[in-house]
């Protein structure tokens, strides 16, 4: 038993002091012949798949160190950024869309067709869309300019979040 | 020039023609591609319109001296178009009632355009139906509807001079006003919270 077993820690240490060796001169991979050792030096070398992985992490790390050396945690915040799936309006939405809903049906005399929340996937502005029937206008942009106007009258803070568009 | 637009249009051009090569075609229409490269184009063009009349104005008003001052290039700025919706939204908000309610709506406009833009290039799956992706496709837009006519030719160079001269007559306020160190401050604010992002 004795026997065997130095027999196994001798090819252990073989096999580790081979990978070593091999890991450090990348000319030398080509020359493992032998699909046993290739098979066992494969188990304990980094895929590529994960090489690739890696070198992402790294990338990310060294970002993150330069940001954090200069002060800076808005890097950190591009991360919470996505991450983050709720925000204010979102949680807050249901109430505002009664809300809106109230404004328009009774200040403005509009029935919208819709309200929707809007996440631009580009820069992660959230507005809050409104679609409004427009018939026979001259100019419609400056009707759902005037529409706009009117509503930063009656609640100026809720309408920096809603566009206006026609529906049709 | 916007790389980040025309990288857009590349992309969903060559995907097509990639497509057609291999015949295997996309789910998107030509159609859809063109109108798409359309509404991007329309906004660009608003979007550089508008920055150019801004910094031009900058330069020959007194909001200059203060610019410099603070160490802010008149020519460095607007590189994003987010800040110049910003910095217009700001504007209207900054006073009210002193006549810069042509500042609010030219970043009203900004943002309807924008937000056509941006629905004609993303697949998003909004709630209502009509702000779908499906909606905008020539054969579904009907040619005398209100959404089509904001983006007609004729009637946009129309809008587009008349906020070219809202933006002068804007300014010109302010330098009469001697509100140029209030605009400054705004542009001052909004650069550096870029800059140390």
């Amino acid at each position: 038993m004795n026997h065997n077993r130095a027999r196994k820690v001798r090819r252990m240490v073989r096999t580790q002091s081979s990978i070593l060796f091999y890991s450090q001169d990348s000319k030398l991979q080509s020359k493992l012949t032998s699909p046993i050792r290739r098979a066992e030096f494969e188990s304990y070398a980094p895929s590529k798949l994960n090489q690739e992985f890696i070198k992402q992490l790294t990338k990310i790390a060294t970002q993150i160190a330069i940001s954090t050396l200069y002060h800076d945690i808005s890097y950190l915040k591009s991360f919470e950024l996505t991450n983050q799936r709720t925000s204010e309006l979102e949680i807050n939405f249901p109430q505002l869309q009664k809300k809106i809903k109230e404004i328009f049906e009774t200040n403005l005399n509009i029935k919208p067709d819709s309200i929707t929340l809007y996440k631009s996937p580009e820069d992660g502005e959230e507005r809050i869309i409104v679609t409004v029937p427009l018939e026979d206008v001259d100019d419609p942009l400056e009707t759902l300019l005037s529409i706009k106007r009117k509503l930063r009258r009656i609640d100026r803070e809720l309408a920096k979040n809603i566009v206006v568009l026609p529906s049709d | 020039m916007p790389d980040r637009a025309f990288e857009k249009e590349f992309f969903n051009i060559a995907n097509y023609l990639y497509g057609l090569a291999t015949n295997q075609p996309t789910s998107t229409p030509p159609t859809e591609i063109l109108l798409r490269t359309y509404t991007n184009r329309i906004y660009y063009y608003i979007y550089h319109s508008t920055r150019k009349e801004t910094v031009y104005k900058i330069q020959n008003t007194s909001v200059k001296k203060y610019i410099e001052n603070w160490g802010i290039k008149v020519e460095d700025l607007f590189q994003e178009h987010k800040l110049l919706r910003e910095f217009y939204e700001r504007l209207g908000d900054y006073k009210k009632g002193l006549g810069l309610e042509k500042a609010e709506d030219i970043a009203e406009t900004l943002n309807i355009y924008n937000i056509y833009r941006v629905l004609a290039d993303y697949h998003i799956e909004t709630p209502a139906p009509k702000l779908g992706r499906k909606n905008i496709d020539f054969t579904s837009i009907n040619p005398n509807s209100n959404a089509w006519r904001l983006l007609d030719p004729t009637y946009l160079k129309r809008k587009i001079t008349k906020l070219l001269k809202n933006i002068s007559d804007l300014f010109d306020e302010i330098d009469e006003n001697g509100y140029s160190y209030d605009v400054a401050k705004i542009l001052n604010d909004l650069d550096f919270k870029r800059k140390r992002s």
